[in-house]
């Protein structure tokens, strides 16, 4: 038998034996339970409101926002937000925004769960660079449109992040600034000092 | 058995890197076979050299049972291997632009510049009208785009579209391949021509 004959039949056995294997949907991308788990507990693939507010702020190009949330409730989005409903991410229109390299996806909903429901099949798909808004929209208004007061006795790291969220929101919805927090530490409160007893015998 | 590469645990830059060795290796390939000839490329077309047909089955089907092999044994996951999009007219305008150029010139794009690369002045005319060709397509891209974009059928398979499983689209292939090689060693005694030898 010549070797060109040897390898015709070596061949065609290969694909008789190829044909006869029972097809099998390997998932080697998706990943386990324990994987998960892990992947959720990262914090790398979490941002939160102050962070992508000083990204946003900054004009970083590289960050795409998409709202979750369905159509009759995109109301009052982030600045240029991209709607795709929970139900509507395997559309040929809005899969593709997913399995990108390009712009980082934050994804976002009212609260976290529809965000995280996308965020989580996005990763057993696969697909890299997407990131979860800490908290949703929800902790966006708290924190960014409507910062709160710190307590008076808070520390002076807390009053300037207070005062970088009203630059923000400032930024975000064209508010007047607000005055400028009077920070003042709390002096201790002194004692009397006792008065020398006059007079007598001393 | 896990993936080969877990693709988690490698950066964009080591894939680069690696398309670039495999990028290499392909060209040295292809020289060794003597792709670099431009009369041995046309031979295909006269049918007394059918080195191309014999080529490019071969690469085919090696990786053809080496894909259907490997995700069977869980060691490659087949439903993220990137296919090429499928845009109908275009890829028929662009087969018989291809097809003229390549009975043409001689050689076909990956093999003008294979035979670019050991000094070939006609391949390096080839590269440059290539080159040329790409530059006008890019710059009169607008007038073009309807044609370009017209009946797009998206990342589809053979396999899925005529409804077999990918096991018994390789055998097919594998049977047409066979077939192909004989018929090709045939047609290389039937137009036999001495005059041409590995030398030119």
């Amino acid at each position: 038998m010549k070797s060109r004959e040897i390898l015709s039949v070596f061949i065609l056995a290969l694909g008789i034996t190829g044909a006869m294997l029972p097809g099998r949907k390997n998932d080697a991308i998706a990943l386990n339970e324990h994987e998960l788990l892990q992947e959720m507990l990262m914090e790398s693939n979490y941002i939160t409101a102050d962070e992508l507010a000083h990204l946003l702020i900054s004009g970083d190009p590289s960050i795409r926002l998409i709202d979750v949330r369905s159509a009759s409730k995109f109301k009052n989005p982030l600045p240029r937000a991209t709607n795709i409903p929970l139900d509507s991410i395997f559309e040929d229109n809005f899969l593709y925004l997913f399995d990108q390299s390009i712009y980082k996806n934050v994804i976002y909903g009212l609260e976290d769960q529809q965000a995280t429901q996308v965020w989580v099949i996005t990763k057993q798909l696969g697909y890299g660079n997407n990131y979860l808004l800490k908290g949703g929209l929800n902790a966006w208004r708290a924190t960014i449109l409507y910062p709160e007061y710190p307590a008076q006795t808070a520390s002076k790291e807390e009053f300037d992040l207070y005062e970088q969220r009203n630059a923000a929101r400032e930024f975000f919805t064209g508010a007047k600034a607000i005055p400028k927090v009077d920070f003042r530490p709390i002096a201790p409160i002194q004692g009397r000092k006792k008065k020398k007893v006059q007079g007598g015998c001393s | 058995m896990g993936p080969i590469i877990p693709i988690y645990e490698i950066s964009q830059e080591l894939n680069f890197l690696l398309a670039f060795v495999i990028g290499i290796g392909f060209g040295f390939a292809l020289e060794q076979a003597g792709f670099s000839s431009s009369r041995k490329l046309a031979g295909m077309f006269y049918g007394y050299d059918t080195t191309v047909l014999k080529v490019f089955f071969t690469a085919a089907i090696v990786a053809m049972v080496g894909i259907l092999f490997l995700n069977y044994f869980e060691m490659m996951d087949m439903s993220i291997v990137y296919v090429n999009e499928y845009y109908i007219d275009s890829a028929i305008i662009g087969g018989v632009i291809m097809g003229i150029g390549f009975i043409i010139g001689g050689f076909c794009p990956g093999t003008s510049v294979c035979a670019a690369a050991i000094g070939k002045l006609d391949a390096l005319a080839y590269l440059g009208g290539s080159l040329i060709g790409i530059f006008l397509f890019g710059e009169t891209y607008p007038l073009w785009k309807d044609i370009y974009m017209q009946n797009y059928l998206g990342g589809i398979k053979l396999s899925t579209t005529l409804g077999l499983s990918d096991g018994l689209m390789v055998l097919l292939v594998i049977v047409a391949a066979v077939v192909m090689f004989w018929v090709g060693e045939w047609a290389e005694k039937r137009f036999r021509r001495p005059d041409i030898t590995k030398n030119l």
